[in-house]
């Protein structure tokens, strides 16, 4: 059972797309998004606010609030398809298979309940026959398991008499209390100090290796990426533009997007003064996707058929693609190299010979 | 740039070699940089929605609240342009035309209800001997004898009559329904409806006039003004002082806000009618006095308005306008945190200029709806008032002084208080909704 | 013609508390005993984590907050010098003493020369104002243009400076993206022509690739105008960016000192190594191979600080000297200053 699982993929998500219908218009926040999520393997999703990612995540677990909707696609866990599960269905699934964390713990802990009171919610939710002494028991391995002491004083305590480093803690023990096979980190250390985030990516990257579990990483920092991903999936205003191992995108980013946002931060191991290059431009209102890539507009290399069409994905390497119409170019340039292509090509309909 | 592009990829998410073929078809100029003016023609500009459209935008799509304000609008018309529709004035009594119902018969008609009701209400007046004297005339008069059957037969008839003398008196309604004529609208005196026979242009009298003549139409539309009037005076009355209190005790904090508040406690627990009672009773004297003083504007208004409104005026201003200066607190409690601020501080701006270019400006939508929802209050404050005879001052009229007027003759004219009752509830019940409405579309919370 | 100093703000001894109502003592003892300079043209980061007080520290210097006890002299003249009403008894504690009234200025002429940015565009603007009005009133406060036609062309000026549509000065915040509104607050400050800006956290709410954009119009401005910066962020690699010198702050007290390449390799505190070690590097292999130290347990609240060296409880070193006594800031290297009990053998 188990070998065959291996095979199978934890997560498929294909051409997704997510709208919300606001009074305003259509705001299309995911466009069409694919991506894969192995067992026993760390994802990062990497965009800006605007981007698309935490909503594309909202719908894997099905938490999606009016007014956004899934448009189309399919999101395929463990064989099942997700997006035909009913309410009640998603509900089981939530916590047992696949759970969520949260950037901001304060606002996702109930401030009036106790911290083992929660825990203990969470468990009762999936295992209904469980006793309230071994419901505690476990709540309580958990804590020490994220890494809490005292925790018995510290079951009967509040989320506002956590610090934040503790209460993001208490969350994590939360979502992974009923050992689900896919965890969603949503932002989970944004909110907290560099040290404290440094406790917690250890511990995360802890607790994957002890559960097998898959992560998806949503984050907009690239050094939490370095850290802790194995994959990466970069997004541009809802839609994938680039994916591959964390080497190669770090190494060989094949989007000009990826590569702006490598060039423009500061790294504090630098060993000298370097002028950052920023990407210029802002991020696209996405109340009105316009036709084409939606990154031409602030792209240094843009081409006319950028602001054309939307640009197909071109292999790179070992799952490693992009999209971005350079690459297509250059695969022409390979291929005609390589001559793959015939040299003449009668079939143009739309050239005129300027010669 | 090192490729490691392959062309043939089992098990990769797109096949490659189709797409390179299809990708070769790709016109030449496809590959051409793209200018500046292309790339900033590609964004489509959103369009900027203000504050105030965003608003309104959802204000009309409540369509409770819209409702309302057709009505508001609706009655305001009716208080500010009614009067001059109509060519009788308030105060002007038609002789002739004394209580009059809101409904009329024809003149043919009314003669013929005359003829019937007098034909019911014959016997009505003879005794049982009268009546045995009357049919023994008749039967004189037609050379037969009156059999002493006959005699008290009549005799038996007319008693029973005379007891059942009222529930037989034919009314005007019942010899209507028995003829099956059916009353018009309006209300016409018999030489309205004479004029109008001639020839004349009448103005009817769409709901009656009172006891003395007085339409009663045009009284509700001016007392329906006065209401507006005295609402919208007194809700900016309450709006000035209850701002700036507020304001300044909410931003300057500390012991001054403290001293402030505690003002304010103890402005609440007086009681607001009785004060204005008082105070009425104690101006009367000084402003009548003021009033025969001269023959100015002021001394006109103050004649206009009456002792009574002028101290439920003074009142508000001293009593009414705590509501709002704790609203207004309250907000401006919360802006003062706001970093706005502290850059206006820093930039080196006084409390003057804070308060006046930042707070305030931000707290709009409070203030507006707050001092519209003062409004109804105020309109049923001054109703109360009249009804209970400290409001307006006869002539003028008011929708509460024409309720309390309209009860010695309620039985009979029922709509002399209906009418104006209704207009009133109308007017509050649409002012509060639509002013809910107004905190709804107004509230930042709910923006998106 | 007088000699103008090199040194444009001195701190000495600058403390800050915030008494919480209800509580007596001194309350959140937000900046404790601060002593720094800040050289004209040069920008001197603040780094730390919360608690740390580096955003109490930059608006105490502008008097944003009025200072606990210290003083602050900006371009040798003392805007502010008052002394310490707390002090600490045998066993510790803080007793509040009585001191005389202290020496403040009319900071309005200093609001000319001393500026801030702030970190949420959206919060510091009011959104009510134009953005036109919004830079107006910085020249209307000051009184710099008051031709109508010079107002409404330095208005022009300052918004093409920032990189914005000069056309777009009647245009509302709202309306504007999260980096636009930043550069309005930046033409905000500048309208008064400012000598010292504290940039207080001015690209944390900022879209990553926008971030470079602004620091690099920052970085211009400086050159271009001579400006000095206080710049505060949580984000050390920006701070070490941008910065010349770099403090570490750490709950309310300067813990280090340094020029910033030097901060970097040779850090002597052990709460600037933790630091520097736990800031994530966008490089895998870097990621992979270094060496880092993870503090155990979490920041104290400035209400309570821990005694002596407030970083003791966390500290691997921690010595018994730690917890007794505060260690003094020294200059141990030339210009490089620590406050370590370690490096005192």
């Amino acid at each position: 059972m188990e070998q065959e699982k291996k095979n199978d993929k934890l997560l498929e998500v294909r051409d997704l797309k997510v709208s919300f219908f606001t009074p305003a218009g259509e705001v299309k926040a995911v466009n069409g998004i694919s991506y894969d999520v192995n067992y026993d393997e760390v994802m990062g999703v990497v965009g800006e606010s605007g981007s698309g990612k935490s909503v594309e995540a909202y719908s894997i677990i099905g938490l999606l609030q009016n007014p956004g909707k899934v448009v189309g696609g399919s999101i395929t866990f463990e064989g099942q398809d997700m997006l035909s599960k009913t309410k009640n269905e998603m509900i089981d699934f939530r916590g047992k298979e696949v759970a969520m964390i949260f950037q901001n713990p304060m606002t996702c802990l109930n401030p009036v309940y106790t911290i083992g009171n929660q825990l203990v919610e969470a468990l009762k939710a999936h295992d209904k026959e469980i006793s309230k002494e071994d419901a505690e028991k476990h709540a309580m391995k958990m804590l020490e398991e994220v890494g809490i002491n005292n925790v018995e004083k510290r079951m009967k305590q509040y989320p506002h008499e956590l610090s934040g480093g503790m209460r993001q803690r208490v969350m994590i023990a939360m979502g992974l209390i009923c050992h689900p096979k896919l965890l969603i980190a949503d932002e989970p250390t944004t909110a907290l100090d560099v040290t404290i985030q440094a406790q917690i990516l250890e511990l995360m990257k802890k607790l994957q290796k002890q559960n097998h579990m898959g992560i998806i990483f949503i984050t907009h920092n690239l050094g939490v990426v370095a850290e802790i991903c194995d994959k990466v999936s970069v997004m541009y205003a809802g839609k994938m533009v680039e994916q591959g191992p964390v080497d190669d995108i770090f190494y060989n980013p094949g989007h000009p997007y990826t590569k702006g946002l490598l060039r423009s931060m500061p790294r504090v191991d630098a060993e000298s003064y370097e002028r950052l290059i920023p990407i210029e431009g802002s991020p696209v209102d996405m109340l009105n996707p316009p036709e084409g890539c939606p990154f031409a507009p602030r792209c240094e290399h843009a081409m006319k058929i950028c602001l054309q069409k939307m640009p197909p994905y071109v292999e790179l390497g070992d799952n490693h693609r992009a999209a971005c119409w350079l690459r297509v170019q250059d695969c022409l340039e390979e291929a005609k190299e390589e001559h793959v292509l015939p040299e003449q090509n009668t079939e143009k309909t739309e050239v005129d010979n300027h010669e | 740039m090192s490729g490691k592009k392959r062309f043939q990829k089992p098990g990769s998410l797109q096949p490659n070699i189709d797409d390179i073929l299809e990708w070769s078809k790709l016109p030449e100029d496809a590959f051409e940089p793209a200018s500046t003016q292309e790339k900033a023609d590609f964004i489509k500009d959103r369009k900027s929605v203000s504050y105030w459209a965003d608003a309104w935008r959802r204000l009309r799509r409540n369509k409770v609240a819209m409702v309302a304000l057709a009505i508001i609008i609706a009655l305001v018309i009716f208080g500010f342009v009614g009067p001059s529709v109509v060519p009788y004035t308030y105060k002007q009594q038609v002789r002739g035309s004394e209580s009059l119902h809101p409904w009329h018969y024809t003149l043919e008609d009314q003669e013929k209800i005359n003829a019937y009701m007098e034909e019911h209400n014959q016997t009505e007046n003879l005794t049982p001997d009268e009546a045995v004297e009357k049919a023994k005339a008749e039967a004189e008069a037609e050379g037969k004898e009156l059999s002493r059957i006959e005699e008290s037969k009549i005799r038996a008839k007319a008693s029973v009559s005379q007891q059942k003398e009222s529930d037989e008196h034919v009314t005007e309604a019942e010899a209507a329904k028995a003829l099956g004529i059916k009353h018009k609208a309006f209300g016409y005196s018999a030489q309205e409806l004479q004029k109008k026979a001639d020839g004349e242009k009448v103005f009817p009298h769409v709901f009656g006039t009172d006891d003395q003549g007085r339409d009663i139409m045009v009284r509700v539309m001016v007392g329906t003004r006065i209401s507006i009037i005295v609402g919208v005076c007194a809700a900016i009355i309450v709006l000035i002082i209850g701002a700036l209190y507020g304001s300044i005790s909410g931003y300057c904090g500390g012991v001054v806000d403290t001293v402030m508040q505690r003002i304010v406690e103890i402005i609440y627990s007086i009681p607001e009618m009785l004060i204005i009672l008082l105070l009425s009773a104690t101006l009367k004297p000084a402003l009548e006095q003021f009033q025969n003083s001269g023959n100015g504007p002021l001394q006109n208004l103050v004649t206009i308005l009456g002792p009574n409104l002028i101290s439920m005026f003074i009142a508000f201003g001293l009593l009414y306008w705590v509501t709002m200066s704790r609203i207004i607190r309250g907000q401006i409690l919360q802006l003062k945190q706001q970093e706005y601020v502290t850059a206006a501080r820093a930039l080196g701006a006084k409390g003057g200029r804070i308060i006046g270019k930042h707070l305030l400006p931000n707290c709009i939508g409070q203030i507006i709806t707050t001092t519209f929802l003062q409004i109804p209050s105020a309109i049923f404050l001054e109703s109360f008032l009249s009804f209970i005879g400290v409001g307006v001052s006869a002539p003028l009229t008011s929708l509460g002084s024409m309720c309390s007027e309209a009860l010695s003759g309620l039985s009979t004219y029922p709509y002399r208080l209906f009418i104006p009752a209704g207009i009133l509830s109308l007017m509050i019940l649409a002012l509060n909704l639509f002013g809910d409405g107004l905190r709804d579309a107004l509230d930042p919370k709910l923006k998106k | 013609m007088s000699e103008k100093n090199d040194v444009l703000v001195q701190v000495d001894h600058l403390k800050k508390y915030f008494p919480v109502k209800g509580l007596k003592g001194p309350g959140v003892q937000a900046v404790e005993d601060i002593s720094i300079f800040i050289n004209r043209g040069e920008t001197l980061g603040l780094v730390g984590e919360s608690g740390c007080g580096k955003t109490t520290l930059g608006r105490t210097i502008l008097q944003l907050h009025e200072p606990t006890s210290g003083k602050i002299v900006y371009d040798g003249e003392t805007i502010f010098e008052g002394e310490d009403p707390w002090q600490r008894d045998a066993e510790g504690n803080l007793h509040p003493v009585k001191v005389p009234k202290a020496k403040k200025v009319d900071m309005l002429p200093y609001r000319r020369k001393m500026q801030i940015i702030f970190q949420d565009p959206s919060a510091s603007l009011d959104p009510r104002m134009t953005v036109g009005e919004i830079i107006g009133e910085a020249l209307d406060i000051h009184k710099l243009c008051p031709n109508k036609k010079d107002r409404t062309d330095r208005i022009k000026e300052l918004l093409g400076r920032v990189g914005l549509n000069t056309e777009h000065a009647n245009r509302y915040p709202h309306e504007f993206s999260g980096g636009q509104q930043q550069r309005v607050g930046i033409a905000r400050a500048l309208a008064v022509k400012p000598e010292f800006i504290v940039c207080d956290e001015p690209i944390s709410a900022l879209d990553v690739s926008i971030q470079s954009q602004v620091v690099n119009m920052l970085e211009d401005m400086q050159e271009e105008m001579g400006l000095t910066y206080l710049f505060i962020a949580h984000d050390i690699s920006v701070v070490r960016h941008i910065s010349h010198r770099i403090g570490v702050m750490y709950l309310g007290t300067m813990v280090e000192l340094a020029e910033s390449y030097e901060l970097n390799r040779h850090p002597l505190h052990p709460y600037t190594q933790t630091l520097l070690s736990a800031v994530p590097v966008p490089d895998p292999e870097v990621s992979r191979s270094r060496q880092r130290i993870v503090l155990e347990g979490d920041i104290p609240s400035p209400m309570n600080p821990p005694s002596g060296c407030r970083f003791h409880t966390r500290c691997p070193y921690a010595m018994d000297k730690c917890k007794e006594c505060v260690p003094k800031f020294k200059e141990y290297e030339k210009g490089h200053w620590v406050a370590c009990h370690l490096l005192e053998q």
